[in-house]
């Protein structure tokens, strides 16, 4: 046992250096984050949903609502599905940041957070764009999101995300 | 038989009954797990099973292995010459019945180093067994359930979303203080209100089990609490990621020199972006002789999408009726986390601590002039699915 350290605790015996390093650290990394953080990729992705919804404008924070399941019915009362692409997709990383303002990470977290707590479970996750346009059209509350000039199958329809 | 070892008996017949009333309409589901997954949702979620009649059934799971070493005192069961014997492991299973009820169970394992609370504690416990039923934006929560306080309290043992090992320690306490869990019902509903605007509150009253450590034998001992009843509220702003909260809390434990009530109010703010994140949680406990005040403060960047640095301030400060508020722990952390995926994450963590409560095997010191100064770290391995 190595020897016992009292502090008075007016003057404590805390390394300068790393009051300093807690002080400054977490400054000037968070401006470096920000200067090198990445461009929106809006471009990317078009989020579809079922031929049949009548909806045809989002904003981004109601798409995220829906796929974090913060929010649970379209406008007009319908149950929203929402399916996700797989984690190591391209497509859902530009989808997530784009939309959650997030990294794809980040939202795993999420989900995790959500699932040990008891609070709920992720979006059932698809292979590929093919599977996620066949599970949109096979719900009337479908919304999902495939690459941008993806041809859409009938069925699914895109909308507008401001 | 001692007071402790009796309430523990009787909390276990009580979760006994509950376990039984419980498991009553999931004998289906147990038949269910034999027949095999459909196809697609077995490639989409490994982990999940879904039967002809629509149940569903998910496995999760965490596990979190450290390695700890102090430059002194034992820290929370971190001792000198090191321990790896810490972690923090759980399973879960998850019946969804049908979109509106779900039936959950999760089995904890815990290790805390060298501390006494092992004394107390099995290896496997029952963490959760509840029945959940929504009726719309209401979810009903009946059993075992997780008591929602604070930002981290649900998941408090979830490596791979916490920044350090654990949570504030003075906040959520670790092993005493507190409990992760209610016997009883928690009832959570979200209002939107617009524009962006969202409430999310939860009540919950029932029973739970106060662990508290002796301070002149070390030893710990688990008292009942009674008619425990709380409610939290969060608002979610238009600034998504960005949250307030707050919350109430009142209970009685029945300690050995008679019945001790307790209440707490606490505040938080949670910002969660792209880039960076802070989370604060503060509350001040009126524990009948004086008042409590535990809080923290936590920042984060992610240097890169696998690199986090964080950085936390813990602390504790007691004020008896009278007497002039005494800071009795103060713990200031950096980290490191490697996310090699969002279910495997590394850390690195270097603790400079100030006080002697959590010390497991100082000598009693008085709350005044002087405290323990200890350095503590961590490196941890996290994963869950």
């Amino acid at each position: 046992m190595s020897d016992l350290r009292f502090s008075d605790r007016s003057r404590s015996r805390r390394p300068r250096t790393v009051r300093l390093l807690a002080g400054l650290a977490l400054p000037i990394a968070l401006f470096l984050a920000v200067a090198l953080a990445p461009a929106a990729a809006q471009d990317a992705v078009v989020v579809i949903v079922h031929a049949d919804n009548p909806v045809s404008s989002f904003t981004t924070r109601e798409v995220s609502d829906l796929f974090l399941k913060k929010a649970g019915t379209f406008p007009d009362g319908t149950k929203a599905v929402p399916v996700d692409l797989g984690e190591r997709s391209d497509v859902r990383g530009a989808f997530s940041r784009w939309i959650h303002r997030k990294t794809t990470s980040a939202i795993k977290a999420y989900w995790q957070q959500m699932i040990f707590s008891g609070r709920g479970v992720p979006p059932p996750e698809k292979s590929s764009t093919a599977d996620v346009m066949a599970f949109v059209r096979g719900q009337r509350g479908g919304i999902g999101y495939v690459p941008q000039g993806t041809p859409l199958s009938p069925g699914v329809k895109a909308v507008t995300v401001q | 038989m001692s007071g402790s070892v009796y309430l523990r008996s009787r909390r276990r017949a009580t979760l006994a009954s509950i376990t039984l009333l419980l498991l009553w309409p999931v004998v289906p589901l147990l038949q269910a797990q034999d027949e095999p997954a459909a196809p697609d949702e077995a490639a989409a979620e490994p982990a999940s099973h879904d039967s002809d009649d629509g149940v569903k059934v998910t496995f999760h799971g965490y596990l979190t292995q450290a390695y700890g070493q102090t430059d002194g005192f034992t820290f929370l069961g971190i001792p000198e010459d090191g321990t790896a014997d810490y972690r923090t492991a759980a399973v879960q299973i998850r019946a969804d019945i049908s979109d509106d009820d779900a039936f959950v169970v999760q089995f904890s394992h815990e290790r805390f180093g060298n501390s006494r609370v092992a004394e107390i504690k099995d290896d496997v416990e029952l963490d959760w067994i509840y029945y959940e039923r929504h009726f719309g934006p209401t979810t009903l929560k009946v059993g075992r359930v997780q008591i929602p306080f604070g930002i981290y309290s649900e998941v408090r043992d979830v490596g791979t979303v916490l920044p350090f090992y654990r949570p504030s320690h003075n906040f959520y306490g670790e092993a005493a203080y507190s409990s992760e869990t209610v016997d009883g019902i928690v009832v959570s509903r979200d209002f939107s209100l617009g524009d962006s605007w969202r409430l999310e509150a939860d009540a919950h009253y029932g029973n739970w089990e106060f662990v508290q450590r002796d301070f002149i034998t070390g030893a710990y001992q688990a008292d009942q609490v009674d008619d425990s009843v709380g409610l939290q509220l969060w608002l979610d702003t238009p600034l998504p990621g960005f949250r307030v909260g707050g919350g109430y809390m009142e209970y009685h434990i029945q300690a050995p020199t008679g019945e001790m009530k307790w209440d707490t109010v606490f505040a938080g703010l949670s910002g969660e972006f792209e880039r960076f994140s802070f989370h604060t949680d503060a509350k001040l406990t009126d524990i009948g002789i004086g008042d409590v005040y535990l809080g923290y403060i936590h920042a984060g960047v992610n240097l890169t999408d696998k690199i986090t640095l964080n950085a936390q301030q813990d602390l504790f400060y007691l004020e008896f009726a009278g007497t002039p508020r005494t800071k009795i722990d103060d713990d200031l952390a950096l980290g490191l986390n490697y996310a090699f995926s969002s279910s495997v994450v590394l850390k690195a963590e270097h603790h400079w601590n100030e006080g002697n409560f959590w010390l497991e095997d100082a000598p009693p010191q008085p709350p005044s002039a002087s405290s323990i100064e200890t350095r503590y770290w961590l490196v941890s391995l996290s994963t869950a699915f």
